[in-house]
């Protein structure tokens, strides 16, 4: 197991495939062009009116003062706050309607990645950290929500902003706007040279900032084991030299930083003084105004902030490739259990569950998990699985989603092999309860839904009433809401929840992989009679823990090995003195 | 805020050289800012005049100067500043690293190593290190840019420097309006998103149930909800981002608007020059980008504050480890340990962790710890290392107090494994070794790994005793980590071996193989060991039951058998446990995930 560290971080060793990652981003945008031809129109209108200020700034200068005409003048003031104005009105509205088109097109494709993932098998889950899921659907696009609100649309609204500045300068004086001109290719080539250095400058010093975290964890961990070997002094130094590094890579790259802002921050006075010098030159011999020389002023820096961003938006396309990447290998990968080509549909268990001789090993190179294993489960009775843990028992219940698929032997629901099945119609005439959950951020009734709208409220109100849980969810209102993920609840609370839910989802069979925890006394009773009635009226499959639960079931199966040792009522189990009843005198001696 | 800048006072003053560097810098920053106009008035009034070549070259060339000047002394301050942020990082989170992992047990108890992880990361780097130098001389420079634009307009000019202060105040009032608006979206923002990250986080871990249940298309329903949520938030932020971000960039529009009009007609009039009137145009600018600093300053400065709280905290608690009258440390043996009527206070509310522990063990013994969870065993163990410091009753080592001896000493001869083992990232061989490197040579580790039964085990790993191992590396079984643990404890041979349920994840036969050879390696150590395995238990010297955190039976496992208590209870169900294979180890999982 290689887990990972700083996950929004492109493995270097992995070669970006920039053809997929392109036809990805290419493909996020095709079906929108138009609101982002909408947000271009304002920008290109923000920038058009924007370059008129320095004019305006010309005619003051060089028109309205010299006449010494006061009409002029204001009538200039006002042409000045007008167009002001109307820049920051339209580079709003550009920037909002960005934010919207730039929204609209990440909301679709986190639902998109999102609707992929929840299509994938169960070992895509297992052999990804979870932090690495999320990741992918939230922080990776986030990244390319920048590429398309900012990178993209400032860069050719910069280039066409150059283009038009030049024009402008060179229609009012040719001669000094050439001079200007080679300046500013240098300095983009410095821009890409500064990326090219500091980007895996910048990528080491992340990771070094990922290890720090890293380091603590393990060192407070293990804390009682470096105190009691004495091993302070040593660990303090290897922080130190972790901290040492991380100090020399922020520095080391902070200097190419500075140096490079400031380059282009000197630059500008230079170039400023070199207007003012060759156009004062100009100007003593009338060739120029100082109406002039001031706009070229102004006009410089319109033309240096382009150059700040750029560094910025090529940084910002190199993450957005790796994020494109990796979300693309995400949408790449397909299901290995998909529905079978003439499927079968069912609505409901009407006979029963048979499991025949079923052999089962999750690869060719592990030992087998199932070994032989048949029962048989009739509508509207209930078995109870015992057995250590990693004996088989949850494989047991995998199999009957077709989480995974077996080697040997037969799964028959109403004499229907599984896997003739359509894997929706089985997942949805079964139901899985799992104790230890987590809750989704939402209310109650939400939670108990499982988040599906289309069950109506009234289900809801009698499966409590079924469950005799009205009580406790008068406690708990249905409209109270989950915050981060039940800490609100205690885990009584939400395993009652997940059993109530249990009874919202109304399916007929049910697979119950009960908890261990222990809680007081109030709650256990609330679970227990929560659980008997489910056995009551459904038919059941649970993971027992409690010695209630397993007296309340119909049959006992006893796993261990991934063989079924043995199979019957509890109290026939208990009189033949084998391995059930010496586990039962472990796991429930104390409590009779 | 007061208290921040207290808090940090110390630090700067360490390197007040560099500190003051920074503050000079930042003035003469400041004051060459405000010479550049100056400059152009005088190119400007010239060129209205008889321009003399020489004039205007040597403004020119003052212009360039000034802004070489001005490269020079902002690289000094930004790198030094730069320099600053990082070094504060770094001293602040070695003192209170170097604390933390001095602190006793009961800290440990308090603060959760997540906790504890993201204070003296998070909090110190993302929050206090920028704010620690850039934030607050930026702040300071801000003003000095401030003050010197002021002076020098009004020097110039005072009638057109008011003009161009005249909007400033409702420009800064709107500023700080908008900008606390703006903190209260980014808020309602940042629970939208980890609202997302929640949903995602439960949808993926409770992926069984959705699928099983085949509700994946509610779930992108409720998702679809939850992203709106998000992106409406987005929206707003942005719409309100791009209006605060007029008041620190374009606000000085309204000033030269004054200037233009009333300006303009005071040029006409003779009050101003032209020259000055362009001027007072870049004046204008300069006078609104310090705004953002300032408002910056308390943003940033309010965040750092709530964090410096968290990381003093820290600071401020106290290890109750206590040193004794003197130091008696002997350079003898330790031949005995013994409990009299000792105690622990729940660091957590009133009540005690154990009390009333009373018990001798001489050398060569094997004292056996057994009770149910959460009856004080690992504290009675954290105990006798010293990893807490008893409250009630004495503890003697070799007939003397236990506080008396030097605590790295005692250490040093005590051998512990925790209940969780603790795996490092690195090496086999450096976990083992722990960086103890004087005295230990290639046979004793060697002997350790024979001892603990690790040897056999070595050729399952990729390279031997020099593979990774750890979170990052190869992993490793919950035997081998119990085995890594031992022989650690082993390496040096101690006189004490306190092994907390160290060998739970070994199978039966190793257990047995293990205590075997500890035995005829170390016959004269003495040993405490918290165990469930039945044979473990009945082959010890002396046995402590423990209950609640009181010894409810101790003896011999013949004698505590007799008396059909508690004891025999516990007994009779790892015994049970064991006939079952309930107890045969993690070595062999089943399923993946």
């Amino acid at each position: 197991m290689h887990s990972s560290f700083g996950d929004d971080e492109h493995d270097p060793k992995e070669r970006i495939n920039y053809k997929a990652a392109f036809r990805l981003l290419a493909g996020l945008i095709a079906p929108r062009k138009g609101p982002f031809a909408v947000a271009f129109a304002y920008m290109t209108a923000a920038t058009l009116v924007s370059l008129m200020i320095p004019m305006i700034a010309k005619y003051v200068i060089d028109t309205a003062i010299p006449g010494k005409d006061p009409r002029a003048l204001l009538l200039a003031t006002g042409v000045y706050l007008l167009t002001t104005l109307t820049f920051l009105y339209f580079n709003y509205l550009q920037v909002v309607q960005l934010a919207r088109a730039g929204q609209d097109l990440i909301v679709d494709l986190k639902e998109k990645i999102l609707s992929h993932m929840l299509s994938l098998d169960l070992e895509f889950y297992s052999s990804q950290p979870v932090g690495r899921l999320t990741a992918r659907v939230q922080s990776d696009t986030s990244t390319l929500y920048a590429l398309f609100t900012n990178t993209v649309i400032t860069i050719v609204n910069d280039a066409m902003m150059f283009v038009i500045v030049f024009a402008v300068m060179s229609f009012y004086n040719l001669k000094l706007t050439l001079m200007l001109l080679p300046v500013f290719p240098v300095l983009f080539l410095f821009g890409w040279i500064f990326v090219r250095v500091t980007s895996p400058m910048f990528v080491r010093v992340r990771k070094i900032a990922a290890e720090v975290p890293g380091f603590l964890t393990e060192q407070l961990n293990g804390i009682g084991v470096l105190q009691a070997f004495s091993r302070e002094e040593d660990t303090s130094s290897k922080m130190e030299e972790l901290n040492q590094r991380k100090f020399k890579a922020e520095i080391g790259v902070e200097v190419y930083t500075v140096l490079f802002f400031l380059s282009i921050v000197f630059l500008h006075p230079a170039a400023t003084a070199a207007v003012f010098g060759f156009g004062g030159a100009m100007a003593m011999k009338g060739e120029m105004t100082v109406g002039i020389i001031v706009m070229f002023v102004l006009y410089l820096g319109y033309l240096f902030e382009p150059i700040f961003r750029f560094s910025e938006h090529l940084s910002v396309i190199q993450r957005s490739f790796s994020a494109g990447h990796r979300i693309s290998k995400i949408l790449a990968l397909r299901p290995a259990l998909t529905e079978p080509a003439e499927p079968r549909f069912m609505t409901c268990v009407r006979d029963a569950i048979d499991f025949k001789k079923v052999w089962m090993r999750y690869n060719e190179e592990g030992g087998w998990v199932l070994k032989d294993v048949s029962f048989s489960l009739p509508r509207g009775k209930s078995l109870a699985i015992l057995g250590e843990t990693g004996g088989g028992k949850t494989t047991v219940t995998s199999l009957l989603f077709r989480f995974y698929d077996f080697q040997k032997g037969h799964i028959e629901i109403d004499g229907t092999d599984i896997r003739k099945l359509s894997l929706g119609s089985l997942r949805s005439a079964i139901g899985l309860v799992q104790q230890d959950i987590y809750l989704f951020p939402g209310t109650v009734m939400q939670n108990l839904k499982l988040m599906d709208d289309s069950i109506p409220d009234e289900r809801v109100h009698d499966a409590i009433r079924l469950m005799g849980l009205d009580a406790f969810f008068k406690k708990h209102p249905l409209d109270k809401k989950v915050l981060e993920k039940g800490a609100n609840l205690s885990i009584g609370e939400k395993q009652v929840i997940s059993l109530a839910r249990a009874m919202v989802l109304d399916q007929e069979v049910l697979v119950l992989d009960e908890a261990t925890s222990n809680m007081d006394p109030h709650t256990e009773r609330l679970i227990t009679t929560a659980i008997k009635n489910l056995l009551k009226h459904k038919t059941v499959i649970i993971i027992a823990h409690r010695l209630s639960t397993v007296r309340n079931a119909d049959r006992v199966m006893m796993i261990s090995g991934g063989e079924v040792k043995e199979l019957g009522t509890h109290d026939e189990l208990l009189a033949s003195g084998g391995l059930y009843s010496k586990y039962y005198k472990l796991q429930f001696g104390e409590g009779e | 805020m007061i208290q921040t800048l207290r808090w940090l006072l110390p630090y700067w003053r360490v390197h007040a050289v560099r500190m003051t560097v920074i503050v000079v810098f930042g003035m003469m920053s400041a004051v060459l800012h405000t010479v550049n106009p100056v400059l152009i008035k005088n190119i400007v009034n010239g060129l209205g005049a008889n321009l003399n070549p020489e004039y205007l070259r040597h403004n020119v060339t003052m212009i360039l100067a000034v802004g070489l000047g001005l490269f020079v002394v902002n690289l000094v301050a930004q790198r030094n500043r730069a320099w600053m942020n990082a070094r504060l990082e770094w001293e602040i989170r070695r003192k209170a690293f170097d604390h933390v992992i001095g602190m006793d047990r009961n800290f440990f108890h308090r603060f959760t190593t997540g906790d504890l992880v993201a204070r003296l990361s998070d909090d110190i780097s993302e929050k206090i290190s920028w704010f620690s130098c850039s934030g607050v001389f930026r702040f300071i420079q801000a003003g000095f840019t401030l003050t010197a634009a002021v002076s020098m307009m009004l020097y110039l000019n005072p009638t057109l420097a008011l003009f161009v202060l005249l909007p400033l105040p409702l420009v800064l009032m709107t500023s700080i309006r908008t900008g606390r608006l703006l903190s209260g979206k980014y808020k309602e923002l940042q629970e939208s998103i980890t609202n997302l990250f929640d949903f995602l986080e439960t949808c993926f871990t409770g992926i069984r149930v959705i699928k099983a249940n085949a509700k994946e298309s509610s779930q992108i329903g409720f998702f679809r909800s939850r992203t709106a949520a998000q992106r409406d938030g987005e929206i707003a932020t942005a719409r309100l981002q791009v209006i605060l971000s007029y008041f620190w960039h374009e606000a000085g529009f309204v000033s030269i608007a004054l200037l233009y009009a009333a300006g303009g007609v005071l040029v006409m009039n003779g009050g101003a020059t032209l020259g000055e009137l362009i001027a007072f145009q870049f004046y204008a600018n300069m006078v609104v980008h310090p705004l953002m600093d300032i408002s910056q300053f308390v943003v940033a400065g309010n965040r750092a504050g709530v964090s410096i709280k968290r990381v003093d905290e820290l600071l401020k608690s106290r290890s109750s480890l206590k040193s004794g009258v003197g130091d008696m440390t002997t350079p003898d043996r330790i031949t005995s340990m013994e409990f009299r009527g000792a105690g622990l206070k729940n660091p957590k509310g009133d009540g005690m962790l154990v009390r009333g522990i009373t018990f001798r063990a001489e050398r060569g013994q094997r004292v056996a710890v057994v009770g149910k969870i959460g009856s004080g065993k690992s504290t009675l163990l954290a105990l006798a290392l010293r990893l807490s410091e008893h409250d009630e009753g004495e503890m003697l080592v070799n007939g003397a107090d236990i506080r008396q001896w030097n605590l790295r000493v005692f250490r040093e001869r005590v051998g512990y494994t925790a209940q969780e083992a603790a795996i490092f990232t690195g090496t086999l061989r450096d976990n083992i070794l722990m960086d103890r490197k004087f005295g230990v040579t290639e046979e004793m580790l060697e002997k350790a790994l024979e001892t603990s039964q690790l040897k056999n085990e070595l050729k399952k790993f990729p390279k031997g005793l020099d593979t990774v191992v750890g979170t990052r590396g190869f992993a490793l079984s919950g035997g081998q980590k119990q085995r890594v643990a031992i022989a650690r404890a082993l390496l040096i041979a101690p006189d004490v071996l306190l092994l907390d349920d160290a060998t739970s994840a070994m199978d039966a036969q190793t257990e047995y193989q293990f205590w075997k050879a500890f035995r005829k390696e170390h016959p004269d150590a003495l040993c405490l060991a918290v165990t469930h395995r039945a044979r473990t238990i009945e082959t010890s010297d002396h046995i402590l039951t423990l209950d609640g955190g009181r010894i409810a039976e101790q003896g011999s496992h013949a004698e505590l058998m007799k008396l059909g208590g508690l004891y025999r209870e516990i007994y009779e169900r790892e015994k049970l446990r064991g006939e079952l294979g309930a107890d045969k180890g993690d070595e062999h999982d089943g399923q993946p995930g």
